[in-house]
């Protein structure tokens, strides 16, 4: 079998005193797509945060792409682009047109010609349906729209992995489902995608795995279909009861 | 009081001088403490304890002297010639109000921001230069305006070693004609005037930069 895309093996990470990972062991294979979810504070941001270089752990070995993320894979640029990352929000950079913020950086870390980005720029703005936005500011646009163009401009890189940092939690619920269709779309193309999210309607949907994190841990991984039938952990179990009946 | 409008007449070539000098050292130490302060705002806004703390120390201690007490300092005790006394005295003195400003703007820019650019794979220099200072620089139009016009009302202080600026004409019309309501309202509105020039100059930059 091929070597998971990325490999974590007994990795922690503090904050000063206070643990948030504990040894955390874990393997995304190419093209599947995993959902981490559980209470908040269980450490499933900084575990993302881990992977694409934004947090370094300090214990444990985390291997992306088939190679160790140490001080020299994390400082090579290019490397690191092949990771994309959609946040919460506030991620567009709000002087710039749409065109602009999705051109920046094919130019400037791919070295491409402004005419190259830009042909690639409207390619990946109709991949998310929203071509006739090419000239607008990002304040104009609603925060679904807004989110589309974030993942636009992380596909414009041409990553092999795409995380997800809760990326509907800050939208209203009307704006919720344009997103994770344009999500579930990637994910049928094949796409590597590790996404945190309470979206459990999406995760049962879309996931191949569902990792449930408390208290730093990983708790539980299945398959989604296994642990959405019946989670093996208690606190598993309890956590779906209260998130899918409020 | 008879009010005698032609003494400012008579002494209108001197207003002139006194107008120019006032608005050459005004601009000249208004690019410095700018330059200067951006500089050290940018270097307050780089991780590190150290240079955060160096930058603090460099916005506290220039806050706390009064102007005056630099502009003495460097004329009488460094030895400086008065003209390049008071241009350094007011560019120190405002940069650390502009450094104060600039790293408080740098503050207001959301995490995500860098955050996203370092995902993208773009250099820290490069999400300095295209993604935080840029925005900024948006935040930051508004406080700055209040910083220049500072920097034109401090000019002043430089008449006390001699310089014979805006205000020094002034009084010396009061003290040769006894006429200082005359001199001094044109002094006022000199100042008004400039005042008003850099906060419509910097409210149309504010329009042309505002975020669509």
């Amino acid at each position: 079998m091929a070597e998971p895309i990325i490999a974590f093996a007994g990795v922690s990470k503090w904050f000063g005193k206070a643990q948030v990972l504990r040894d955390i062991d874990l393997a995304v294979e190419a093209g599947s797509v995993v959902v981490i979810c559980g209470p908040s504070g269980s450490g499933k941001s900084t575990l993302l945060r881990c992977i694409c270089g934004l947090e370094e752990a300090q214990a444990g070995s985390i291997r992306v792409m088939g190679r160790q993320l140490d001080a020299k894979a994390l400082s090579d640029r290019a490397f690191r682009a092949n990771i994309g990352m959609v946040f919460q929000r506030f991620s567009l950079y709000p002087h710039m047109k749409v065109l602009a913020n999705l051109t920046l950086a094919p130019r400037k870390v791919r070295g491409l010609s402004p005419g190259a980005a830009e042909e690639r720029a409207r390619a990946m703005l109709a991949r998310v349906g929203l071509s006739d936005k090419l000239e607008a500011w990002p304040s104009q646009l609603s925060g679904g729209q807004q989110q589309r163009v974030a993942i636009a401009r992380a596909l414009v890189m041409e990553p092999r992995i795409m995380l997800f940092d809760e990326p509907t939690s800050a939208l209203d619920p009307e704006m919720i489902r344009e997103v994770l269709d344009v999500m579930r779309d990637l994910a049928r193309s094949g796409m590597t995608m590790a996404v945190v999210t309470h979206e459990m309607g999406f995760a049962r949907e879309a996931a191949d795995r569902v990792v449930f994190m408390d208290e730093g841990r990983i708790v539980e991984q299945a398959d989604a279909s296994a642990f959405f039938a019946q989670p093996a952990s208690e606190r598993a179990r309890r956590f779906l009861d209260n998130i899918l009946q409020h | 009081m008879a009010l005698n409008w032609e003494v400012v007449w008579e002494y209108r070539a001197a207003l002139a001088d006194g107008l120019k000098l006032t608005l050459d050292l005004s601009a000249w130490s208004l690019v410095g403490s700018l330059a200067l302060g951006t500089l050290v705002g940018c270097l307050g806004a780089l991780p590190g304890y150290f240079t955060r703390r160096l930058v603090a120390a460099y916005v506290e201690l220039l806050r706390n002297l009064p102007v005056v007490v630099k502009l003495f300092f460097l004329y009488f005790a460094v030895g400086l010639d008065a003209m390049a006394a008071g241009y350094l005295a007011l560019i120190t003195h405002q940069s650390a109000y502009v450094a104060d400003v600039i790293a408080s703007g740098f503050r207001s820019v959301p995490r995500e921001q860098s955050e996203a650019a370092l995902v993208l794979g773009h250099s820290r220099f490069q999400v300095f230069r295209h993604v935080l200072l840029p925005q900024v620089f948006r935040l930051v139009l508004p406080p700055l305006t209040n910083q220049f016009i500072e920097v034109v009302k401090n000019s002043a202080i430089v008449m006390l070693v001699g310089v014979q600026e805006l205000t020094f004409q002034a009084q010396n019309i009061e003290s040769e004609t006894f006429r200082g309501f005359e001199a001094a309202s044109v002094a006022t509105a000199c100042y008004v005037l400039i005042a008003l020039a850099i906060a419509g100059g910097m409210a149309l930059l504010q329009r042309r930069l505002r975020l669509a």
